[in-house]
């Protein structure tokens, strides 16, 4: 078990609308949902002594101009004018790494009170994906010059290879799939923030809906947006003078890779003493891996575990109550962590699973063959788990 | 000679050694020399036991589809959608996958565990890749 299982929580949550095309720069949404979340949290800015921020646009067409289209920690410190901050971090390991950074900073008495953030942007003009450099060098030299994105934008096709086998390895089909969908759409209907509120998608749609990586189509890819979220991180000492009720940090592993108790076993709390869970979804297919690898079903058996509503509210483990990325938005995973926090916290409203003790959290997309890992900012995927304590 | 617009690789000196075999029509990777190990992307140093002796050699070209896509938009310059994207498997190792277009066959027509062998598409003057088309097995 992790020795610090429930020694930090979260205690505010904050977020902005949504939206495409934005015209507002990245910097104000940013700081917009900060504010919110140490609001929320019952803080100050004054109180905030710790930040760990977004890191760079990764998406291929980003001009990565602070401010504009990305936002550093430094640029956010500084933004937010926090007065003294004792740990500033550049969010490595995307989000689920960034909280198990900022976790281990107030363990180890770095800080009192973290900032976390994530910001992404849509652009007005400039297309979002789309590689335009002439040359290639890494390891994408022996997969770009093929047509394929693979960490540097548009790069759906190696999870559209991982479905096409998963498919012909397990009968899986595509109708299967809608099953993600349909449950991330009707959740999505409940969240406020949502880019997809009230846009229902029915199974005629999704199989008539185009291709972009057959067989990805439009419906299994996440929207990009421009939006922002943020949650108050602290020590279980100081979250007990807050107003909400804390969502503790019970325990982290990262992506396995393969079907572990992992998570588990560091926790320390059985996988059938979780009610809810929030799973990466940037593209539909993940879900049936991070399924897999949580053990809630055998490998090759998601397809099916899936389907009649278990993953829907008021089934067996309702799964991205708030509507997933491909609900709400391509948040990078900042919206699985939010709505994590707001399921333990007893704060879903219409959406609020029954009795919630422990909510699952898994964030980032499925390791790479052969060990390689993936991730939008280094690292590997996280897998975590949030508790009433 | 394929769209002179695509993207090209930008070698370093561990993968130099593979363009420069790939423009001799040659498909060649490192292979450890104490646990038999071939890496790809090619390493100068064993991933599985670590050695530094590893010696590039020449691959049978024969492999099979392990996956494929079929890519509908233009996300990279100089591709024309809708275009193939395989994950080919090479006979010499488990899990030895390189990526190719699958050429010489119509996009609908490749297959999970279709039979291929190793060719060559030149798409500047001075890069070549390793393509891969069907293979009588």
């Amino acid at each position: 078990m992790l020795p610090t299982k429930n020694k930090t929580a979260i205690v505010g949550v904050g977020y902005t609308d949504m939206v495409r095309y934005s015209e507002r720069s990245l910097a104000d949404t940013t700081v917009e949902a900060a504010l919110n979340a140490i609001k929320d949290a019952g803080l100050t800015l004054g109180d905030i002594d710790g930040y760990s921020g977004p890191g760079a646009s990764n998406n291929a067409g980003a001009m990565n101009i602070e401010g504009v289209d990305q936002v550093s920690a430094t640029y956010m410190v500084n933004a937010l004018g926090l007065a003294e901050p004792r740990w500033v971090s550049d969010g490595e390991g995307g989000v689920g790494g960034g909280l198990v950074a900022a976790a281990r900073a107030l363990d180890s008495g770095a800080c009192n009170y973290i900032v976390l953030q994530r910001a992404m942007y849509h652009p007005p003009r400039v297309r979002y994906a789309g590689f335009r450099n002439p040359t290639i060098g890494g390891p994408p030299q022996f997969t770009v010059p093929y047509g394929i994105g693979d960490g540097i934008g548009g790069g759906g096709n190696r999870h559209a290879m991982w479905l096409q086998r998963y498919m012909y390895d397990y009968g899986a089909t595509r109708e299967e799939l809608y099953a993600v969908i349909k449950a991330d759409r009707r959740h999505a209907n409940m969240n406020p923030f949502a880019y997809w509120r009230d846009k229902g998608v029915t199974l005629e749609d999704y199989m008539s809906t185009r291709w972009i990586y057959e067989p990805i189509s439009m419906l299994d890819c996440d929207i990009p947006v421009t939006g922002a979220g943020a949650v108050v991180v602290t020590t279980a000492e100081r979250a007990r003078d807050l107003p909400h009720k804390p969502a503790y940090i019970a325990g982290y592993s990262q992506d396995p890779g393969e079907p572990s108790s992992s998570i588990y076993e560091v926790s320390d709390i059985d996988r059938t003493d979780v009610q809810v869970a929030q799973i990466y979804d940037g593209y539909s297919p993940f879900v049936y891996y991070w399924l897999e690898v949580t053990q809630f079903c055998a490998t090759g058996e998601a397809h099916s575990y899936i389907q009649d509503g278990r993953i829907e509210l008021g089934g067996e483990l309702p799964v991205n109550t708030f509507g997933g990325s491909l609900g709400e938005g391509r948040l990078h995973g900042f919206g699985h962590l939010r709505e994590a926090a707001i399921q333990v916290m007893g704060r879903g409203g219409e959406r609020q699973v029954p009795n919630v003790e422990n909510c699952l959290l898994t964030i980032g997309p499925p390791r790479g063959r052969a060990g390689e890992r993936s991730g939008s900012a280094g690292g590997g995927a996280w897998i975590l788990m949030l508790s009433t304590g | 000679m394929a769209d002179q617009s695509r993207p090209v690789p930008a070698p370093d000196e561990v993968t130099r050694p593979y363009w420069e075999a790939a423009k001799q029509h040659r498909l060649m990777l490192p292979k450890c020399q104490q646990c038999g190990h071939i890496s790809f992307p090619p390493k100068s140093q064993c991933p599985e036991c670590g050695s530094p002796n590893v010696m590039w050699m020449e691959m049978s070209g024969r492999g099979t589809v392990h996956s494929f896509c079929i890519m509908h938009d233009n996300f990279i310059r100089g591709f024309d959608p809708p275009y193939l994207i395989a994950h080919v498997d090479l006979e010499e190792q488990p899990e030895l996958r390189l990526t190719s277009n699958i050429l010489n066959c119509p996009i609908r027509e490749v297959w999970i565990g279709m039979p291929v062998e190793v060719t060559f598409e030149e798409i500047s003057d001075e890069f070549t890749l390793p393509q891969f088309q069907p293979r009588q097995p």
